[in-house]
């Protein structure tokens, strides 16, 4: 097992940049989701530690060994494809057995080294198969266990499971990371998922135009975004932003939404001079209550019922704002309604920069 | 329309073009069965008299047309190899690798198919004469290679651009050197590909005319289309039994050919291995 360590990674294409100057330190045995919008550069990036795409500036160390020049056969690295990529003309046995193959093992070594790979994933009966014969779920497995096969020192995955259905996705993601706990393998998982992003990593890294947004745990990504990106990235359905003015009046902070009535008072904000912000509220920590006296009020657009919780969604201004709700609520489209929060759930990040505040 | 009735209406169609491409056989198989004064008489049948196999006989052992085939088939296999050994590393290198001037060298390999070989043929002789190689089936064997290379370039780079890059990532991944996953990885799914390329290389070698009659001088060294050539124009008499005989042996290893790796021109190979 292996610990990765980017400093000042780059890739251009001609005058076009699409990483640039990245550093991340993986530690051995971590679970590391890099995530972001499509074209971020994220896939790129693994292919960069895989040793398939060449590296313009900085370098990749492994276990603190520069392996810039080294070719993708002697990094050690398994690597699952989106497409999972296996040898269509060989069985799930000879996949598996593949990456020993080359290494000159024996038969006899091989033989159970596919044996136990397929106890662990479930893939006794269908060892004769060729991968035509297997559906999605179980390329998705056969792939998993050429990785495993052969121990290496840290797994890539490149988007995964992106190619099943809701169901399977869901229980490939909680057996990927059960069998991360198990094997405590060093991970580098590229998904453009948030959910799967959220649930699987140790740390996440969000990207974004070939640039690291923010690097954390889930959970303190999700509590303290470091920029409107990632706070808009992160968290179903979306966090709610709006433009709005911060003040100081009376000894305390206030905060006025350009679409709203009035003051709200933050007791947890330090009083500030007057500044422009971008206000964000996630749709869990909103709640919906009569328009009378509300300092901030929206129209319903729809309401969407999804059985255990409900989502309002309103015009706030010229915003769309959503509003989830684990109550029923009986509102009909083009209702005015009041809307309120626990100023300790607010956002605040300055206008110009989109800088956390 | 039930399904017979739909087929029925195919075949009847397809039935002109049938008789079109099956005529000819069959003149060729009746002809050749026959014996020589039973050609041109007046009531002409389709059936010989007896299945008489002496033109056959007659064209092997006294007129040499064995030596023919064997000359025809060493030409060939050897062009066929020579020129898929050379094409499947250029179009592999021309479809995965970075190779530069990529577009004036697929143009220019297109470029040499529009010119005819015949425009070419003194030019080729000089050069062969200068390299002592008139007379030798190695120069018809390098001649035809590189006249039909270009082809199987062309026809092999755009089999190879549908083989999915990943599986090659994958092997490298896994372990495989680039040589090591070409062979392993690559070829095996390119099979198709290569098989049908081979197949008309093959048959374009077979059947090629001028480069044979002009750089082989000696009757020991003719090809079979040369041969059958030689059969119409040399007497005084047009042989007509055994020139039949003789289209109809030189037939029989293209079909062959054709017959034994048909297997391998289904395609869907590569399905399956990456969604």
């Amino acid at each position: 097992m292996a610990s990765i360590n980017l400093t000042n990674i780059r890739k251009q294409y001609g005058s076009l940049t699409i990483i640039d100057d990245i550093n991340i330190e993986i530690e051995d045995r971590e679970f590391v989701v890099l995530v972001g919008p499509s074209g971020c550069g994220k896939s790129t990036l693994l292919r960069m530690i895989a040793g398939l795409e060449s590296i313009s500036g900085g370098t990749i160390a492994i276990d603190g060994k520069v392996v810039n020049d080294v070719g993708p056969q002697h990094r050690d690295l398994a690597m699952v494809f989106q497409t999972y990529a296996l040898y269509p003309h060989m069985t799930t046995a000879q996949n598996i057995g593949f990456p020993l193959k080359l290494r000159g093992a024996s038969k006899d070594e091989i033989d159970r080294a596919i044996a136990g790979v397929a106890n662990t994933l479930h893939l006794d009966a269908l060892l004769d198969r060729q991968p035509r014969a297997l559906s999605g779920g179980q390329r998705q497995r056969v792939a998993m266990g050429r990785a495993m096969v052969r121990e290496p020192r840290a797994f890539l995955f490149d988007e995964p499971l992106s190619n099943l259905d809701a169901k399977l996705r869901h229980h490939m993601r909680i057996e990927l990371r059960q069998l991360h706990t198990s094997l405590g393998a060093t991970s580098i998982y590229v998904t453009h998922d948030q959910i799967e992003a959220m649930t699987m990593a140790d740390r996440i890294v969000v990207m974004n135009r070939g640039k690291v947004e923010q690097v954390g745990t889930p959970l303190e990504l999700f509590d303290k975004p470091a920029n409107v990106f990632v706070a808009g990235f992160l968290g179903s359905p979306t966090i709610n932003l709006g433009n709005a003015t911060l003040y100081a009046a009376d000894g305390s902070a206030r905060l006025e939404f350009d679409a709203g009535s009035g003051p709200i008072d933050l007791a947890n904000v330090a009083p500030s001079a007057h500044r422009d912000v971008v206000a964000g509220i996630r749709p869990q920590h909103l709640e919906v209550v009569s328009p009378e006296g509300a300092k901030l009020t929206g129209m319903v657009d729809l309401v969407e019922h999804t059985g255990c919780e409900t989502n309002v969604i309103l015009s706030v201004g010229s915003e769309k704002w959503t509003v989830q709700s684990r109550n029923r609520q009986h509102l009909t489209q083009g209702e005015h309604v009041g809307l309120v929060f626990d100023p300790i759930n607010l956002h605040l990040f300055a206008a110009e920069t989109k800088e956390r505040i | 329309m039930s399904k017979a009735k739909k087929s029925l209406v195919c075949w009847a169609l397809l039935s002109p073009f049938l008789v079109v491409v099956l005529f000819p056989y069959a003149t060729m198989l009746s002809t050749s069965l026959k014996q020589k004064d039973e050609i041109f008489t007046f009531h002409r049948t389709w059936l010989p008299r007896d299945f008489y196999l002496g033109n056959f006989a007659e064209l092997i052992f006294e007129k040499g047309f064995g030596r023919a085939l064997v000359n025809s088939l060493a030409i060939s296999v050897g062009a066929t190899v020579l020129s898929l050994a050379v094409a499947i590393p250029a179009a592999y290198a021309l479809t995965r690798m970075r190779v530069p001037a990529k577009g004036a060298l697929t143009n220019y390999l297109l470029i040499t198919q529009m010119i005819s070989p015949i425009v070419l043929i003194v030019g080729l002789f000089r050069m062969f004469a200068y390299f002592g190689l008139v007379n030798s089936l190695l120069s018809v064997i390098i001649a035809h290679s590189a006249f039909f290379m270009a082809f199987a370039v062309w026809m092999l780079q755009s089999y190879f651009a549908t083989i999915p890059k990943d599986l090659e990532e994958a092997a490298w991944m896994d372990g495989a050197s680039r040589f090591s996953a070409f062979v392993r990885v690559f070829l095996p799914l390119c099979l198709p590909g290569v098989v049908v390329t081979a197949i008309f290389t093959f048959v374009n070698s077979w059947n090629e005319y001028a480069m044979s009659l002009t750089l082989l001088r000696q009757v020991s060294q003719q090809t079979a289309p040369v041969q059958i050539a030689f059969l119409t124009g040399t007497l005084y008499q047009i042989e007509w039994h055994l020139i039949m005989a003789a289209t109809l042996l030189a037939s029989v290893p293209v079909a062959i050919v054709f017959a034994s790796i048909q297997r391998y021109l289904i395609g869907g190979m590569a399905l399956g291995g990456v969604k």
